[in-house]
């Protein structure tokens, strides 16, 4: 039959069939004379009267085909947790909100929609989800449970139960609460460290998208009645796509396919393996997002097709182009994100945060290209916080060389100084000249190359003061005074840029060369004495310090004008190291002679000599004067110095501790509050250095009796520390060692047992083969804390108790599984538990393929006689 | 199975331009997926109904689940799974024909097992359908397809009709000749094995 045949054969009866019944039979033959498609038509035309035939129904139908994906069914109970109601449905499956009897406590279920799985599926989904339990991190929506259970039928389906995030999500609370540029990277930031956090420990999210990100409001409330408010982002569905995956069927290709597509990185489309910069890849998207509300590639009204081609082969737009305001340096970060080449994006989460945070210090990022305009905008918008050394270096010569970048920046007290020494420089113009050539040559353009080198802030300034001082040979070669001069400078920025070492040899170099060739009178020289004075002092050197400051101000009284600012600044330090020698009285005679020379009420000597003052007094135990001096600077320091200036942060720390010292308890913890916030505005709310505040902050409310106020501070450092650092650090140990007190100390024995489980993970998995006592010391420790929480318990049995648990401490590939367990056996050992101890050996031996140190667990392992078990008795 | 073959989506709009190749490369996957959705369902491992397009539904979630996909690449893929839907159901029909006949039993038994009664007086020879559908491809490819959307995918005239981008009023006129047509050539062939027999 034709093509041609058939339309012929439609003609005739949509013409026939439209017509009565009776004059269907007459029109018919009129139209057709061929007999054999007459009788065709005929019978076409019957079996078009005939209805509910098969072929009207689907070919499979409800009663042949049944899945649980047809609908949400009313169930009361999965598991041992009560159905509350369905939070929402997708295409992974169904998610029910579900209260769980012990702990009391909201969870939510997602069960996974899954046809029939097989044994082999179930038993996958339970290992993954084992692995992504033991995920435990602020920004991650913990897995707490999972299983199977016959919920629709009789064949069991794989379930998660969740911690439930009641939060909203990402985008929508950046619009709500508007927040500016630096609260959204915060924000952004604590996400980076949250997928940092599992990337370390080999799961990877793979769909990454603002809807899967919900910030909460945690309300954190102390007996003090103060109220804390603060916002937490939690990364939902942390390696579920991965637990869906199923090797038999095509899930795994699928499987690629399962985030939301603009998202996706392109090697995620083209189907590749994802990896851990594939995440990085849909943070970068998210930052655009989250900045602008644009994407970089716009894909939402393309075709799958359209939209996978474009993703693999169009550029993004850069974030300029879309958000007209965002810095060079943002846009630069957010480009490195959505590199095609995953090899040119940040090779982990890790590093895209801390770019970031570089950026909010305005230190030059490793995103950027550094090129002389950038880094001459990094320092001069960084000479307010940093260095006012390296200001008064470059300002100097910079200021008068005339550069834009250099007026911008607002009058600081260094650029105050700056001034007047450009000012001199005046007068020596070529001088300047060729300093400016060497300042922009040697120092600013010999930026760090790009990519390959450094992660600290630190590292990427003193990399280009290191290879200036490198060139200042060559660049003055017959101006050995300016080289001295230059380089004592350098020195003196080196040491607060956290290299005193270093700092402490240029800057005695610089005064060598000084004192050389422009004798040691010369007023260069006695600065760069002072600067080296300075420089030992914060190395620690106090004698060598003493002697070099004490030279300096005999050279200075010997003038009948010396510079009063090189003065008080000499007198200030003089007056520092007296007291750090616990010369009291000497040291409040240079304080004296500080105030009597009048510092301004507003300047940073004024704040130095009432630090000091207070400092000595501490040392002298005197705590209530020493509070007294502190409440003075703290009542008027805010104006003067503003809040956020370190200095105040210190005053208020201190100021805290001379409370408690008095047991001013009340008065302590009227201050932690403020405290806190200041270090929260100088720091940000997830940087190690408001940790350390916190664990003050925390020992302030634990004295002061407000448990719970303690016991949130050390989750919060805790909190910090953990998504800041490897876990297993001493200031992990440390917070959760203060939260296993205040625990013990409420009476929590849950608490008190979860972080009494976590130092000995901690402590087990850190300890050297020297340190079997101290494992003894820590399990001891932990009994008499659990004693007071009421936990009765021996140290046998917690050991047995955490032997127990080793398996779920650490997971099989983790880097500390090794040393965990190795230290595990040699306490078990120690307490007469031969067999657990050959068994853990063996377990440890196992782990030692992953091991991060393989040479120092193999080192403690040997330690512990482990054959002793599989050797026969010895005849007593 | 290359790597590529795990490109679906791409694979999906290359077929909806007509490349026969992606379209050969996305059949299996697409067929996996819903052979395996259909098996389980056949046998009874779960608790809930579900119809043919659900069904579907189920393996576009499965396959390109969460990808943006646009209005356009969903149609594509129901037209396609509607196909491979054809082929699963072919497939099964056979192989429970082999396992019969290798019992002993008659040919008539390939028709699709239907418990139900109420289903209609006729019950359906899958592979009879399967062979006129051929033949009806070859003279007219879209009634063809329309009636493997219809019966095999088990979309309504209405969703037929937007997933191909025709009008109701066609579709409705289409389904009813090539439904005609198809059970007169069905009868045919059932007269014809009867005079055989």
């Amino acid at each position: 039959m034709t093509g041609a045949d058939l339309a012929t054969m439609q003609r005739v009866f949509e013409e026939v069939v439209a017509l009565p019944a009776s004059e269907r039979s007459s029109r018919l033959a009129a139209l057709c004379p061929d007999p054999q498609m007459r009788e065709r038509i005929a019978r076409m035309l019957a079996a078009d009267e005939a209805t509910d035939h098969a072929i009207d129904k689907p070919a499979i139908d409800e009663t042949t085909l049944v899945s649980v994906g047809g609908g949400v069914q009313a169930i009361s109970h999965i598991g041992r947790y009560a159905i509350e109601r369905v939070l929402g449905e997708g295409g992974m499956g169904v998610v029910y909100l579900a209260r769980q009897q012990s702990p009391e406590r909201l969870v939510a279920i997602k069960v996974i929609r899954s046809v029939a799985p097989s044994p082999d599926l179930i038993k996958r989904f339970e290992r993954e989800a084992s692995v992504l339990a033991r995920l435990s991190h602020p920004g991650i929506a913990q897995i707490f449970d999972s299983g199977s259970a016959p919920i629709y039928s009789s064949k069991p389906v794989p379930y998660l139960v969740l911690e439930y995030v009641d939060g909203t999500p990402l985008l929508n609370h950046v619009t709500a609460e508007r927040l500016d540029e630096s609260a959204k990277l915060r924000l952004f930031i604590e996400i980076c460290r949250a997928v940092q956090y599992a990337h370390q420990r080999g799961v990877i999210h793979r769909d990454l998208k603002p809807a899967n990100v919900l910030v909460q409001r945690i309300i954190e409330g102390g007996a003090g009645g103060t109220q804390h408010v603060r916002t937490q982002a939690k990364i939902l569905d942390f390696g579920v796509a991965r637990t869906l995956e199923d090797d038999k069927t095509q899930h795994t290709q699928a499987g690629s396919l399962i985030g939301t597509l603009s998202y996706m990185s392109p090697e995620q489309v083209g189907g590749q393996t994802a990896d851990t910069r594939s995440d990085v890849y849909a943070l970068g998207v998210i930052l655009y997002e989250l900045l602008c509300g644009k994407l970089p590639i716009d894909v939402r009204d393309e075709s799958i097709a359209n939209a996978t081609q474009k993703i693999r082969e169009t550029e993004p737009a850069r974030l300029r182009s879309v958000m007209h305001d965002a810095s060079g340096d943002l846009d630069a970060i957010a480009g490195k994100c959505v590199e095609k080449d995953p090899a040119r994006r940040y090779q982990s989460a890790g590093e895209l945060a801390d770019d970031l945070e570089r950026y909010l210090a305005n230190l030059p990022v490793l995103a950027q290209p550094p090129s002389t305009v950038y880094q001459l905008r990094k320092f001069a918008a960084r000479n307010r916080v940093v260095v006012t050394a390296a200001a008064a270096v470059s300002l100097s010569v910079l200021a008068f060389g005339g550069l834009a970048a250099w007026q911008a920046v607002k009058a600081t007290r260094a650029s105050e100084v700056a001034a007047a020494e450009a000012a001199r420089a005046a007068a020596q113009a070529e001088r300047a000249e060729a300093v400016k050539n060497y300042l922009v040559r040697d120092l600013v353009r010999a930026a760090p190359p790009g990519g390959e080198t450094t992660d600290g802030r630190e590292i990427s300034i003193t990399y280009y003061f290191t290879r200036a001082l490198s060139r200042l040979p060559t660049a003055f070669a017959d101006k050995p005074d300016l080289q001295g001069e230059i380089r004592a400078e350098i020195g003196y920025a080196l040491a607060f840029a956290g290299r005193p070492t270093q700092a402490v040899a240029e800057t005695g170099k610089g005064l060598e060369q000084l004192v050389q060739s422009a004798g040691d009178d010369d007023m260069r020289t006695i600065r760069a004495r002072v600067s080296y004075a300075d420089v030992l002092q914060l190395q620690g050197n106090i004698d060598d310090s003493r002697k070099h400051a004490e030279r300096a101000l005999a050279q200075l009284e010997k003038l009948p004008e010396p510079p009063s600012d090189l003065m008080m600044r000499l007198l200030t330090l003089l007056a520092e190291l007296a007291s750090n020698t616990n010369r009291f009285d000497e040291c409040e005679q240079y304080l004296a002679r500080v105030e009597a020379m009048r510092p301004g009420e507003r300047s940073e000597v004024r704040l130095a000599v009432l630090s000091t003052r207070a400092g000595a007094l501490m040392a002298q135990d005197k705590w209530e004067e020493a509070r007294q001096v502190l409440s003075a600077l703290m009542d008027h320091g805010d104006d003067y110095y503003g809040a956020d200036h370190p200095q105040m942060l210190a005053a208020s720390t201190n100021l805290m501790v001379c409370l408690v010292k008095l047991k001013r308890y009340d008065e302590a913890m009227r201050f932690a509050p403020d405290t806190l916030r200041r270090a929260e505005e100088t720091f940000g709310p997830n940087h190690p250095s408001l940790a350390y505040t916190l664990l003050s902050v925390a020992g302030v409310y634990g004295n002061g009796g407000d448990k719970p106020q303690s016991v949130a501070a050390y989750k919060r450092a805790r909190d910090i520390f953990v998504s800041t650092f490897d876990d297993y650090r001493y200031e992990v140990e440390r917070s959760v060692s203060g939260l296993l007190r205040e625990c013990a100390g409420m009476g929590d024995q849950d608490g008190a047992m979860t972080w009494s489980d976590d130092i000995i993970r901690i402590r087990f998995g850190v300890a050297n083969k020297d340190e079997r006592d101290g494992l003894k010391k820590r399990l001891e420790l932990n009994v008499q804390q659990l004693a007071r929480a009421g936990v009765k318990i021996t140290s046998h049995d917690l050991l047995t108790r955490t032997i127990e648990r080793a398996d779920l401490m650490t997971p099989p590939q983790h880097p500390r599984r090794a040393r965990t367990l190795a230290n595990l056996a040699r306490a078990a050992e120690d307490m007469g538990k031969v067999d657990l101890a050959a068994s853990l050996c063996e377990k440890a031996r196992e782990a030692l393929a992953y091991s991060g140190s393989r040479s120092d667990d193999e080192a403690v392992l040997a330690q512990t006689p482990c054959t002793v078990a599989n050797a026969p008795d010895p005849v007593p | 199975m290359n790597e590529r073959s795990g490109d679906i989506t791409l694979l999906l709009q290359r077929s909806a331009q007509g490349d026969s190749q992606a379209a050969t490369q996305l059949f299996p996957v697409v067929y996996r997926e819903l052979r395996a959705l259909a098996g389980a369902m056949m046998r009874g491992e779960s608790g809930n109904t579900l119809q043919p397009t659900a069904l579907v539904h189920e393996a576009y979630v499965k396959l390109v689940s969460g990808a943006q996909a646009s209005v356009h690449d969903r149609d594509h893929f129901f037209r396609l799974a509607a196909k491979v839907m054809r082929q699963v159901l072919i497939d099964h029909a056979r192989e429970r024909g082999r396992e019969k006949r290798g019992g002993g039993i008659a040919k008539e038994n390939l028709t699709l097992d239907v418990p139900d009664a109420s289903r209609g007086p006729a019950a359906l020879d899958l592979l009879a359908l399967d062979d006129a559908l051929v033949e009806l491809a070859k003279a007219d490819a879209r009634k063809a397809e329309l009636v493997e959307l219809r019966f095999f995918a088990g979309l309504t005239n209405e969703q037929a009709a937007s997933v191909t981008g025709l009008s109701l009023s066609t579709i409705e006129r289409e389904w009813r000749f090539a439904r005609a047509w198809l059970l007169q050539r069905l009868g045919e062939s059932a007269s014809d094995q009867k005079g055989e027999s």
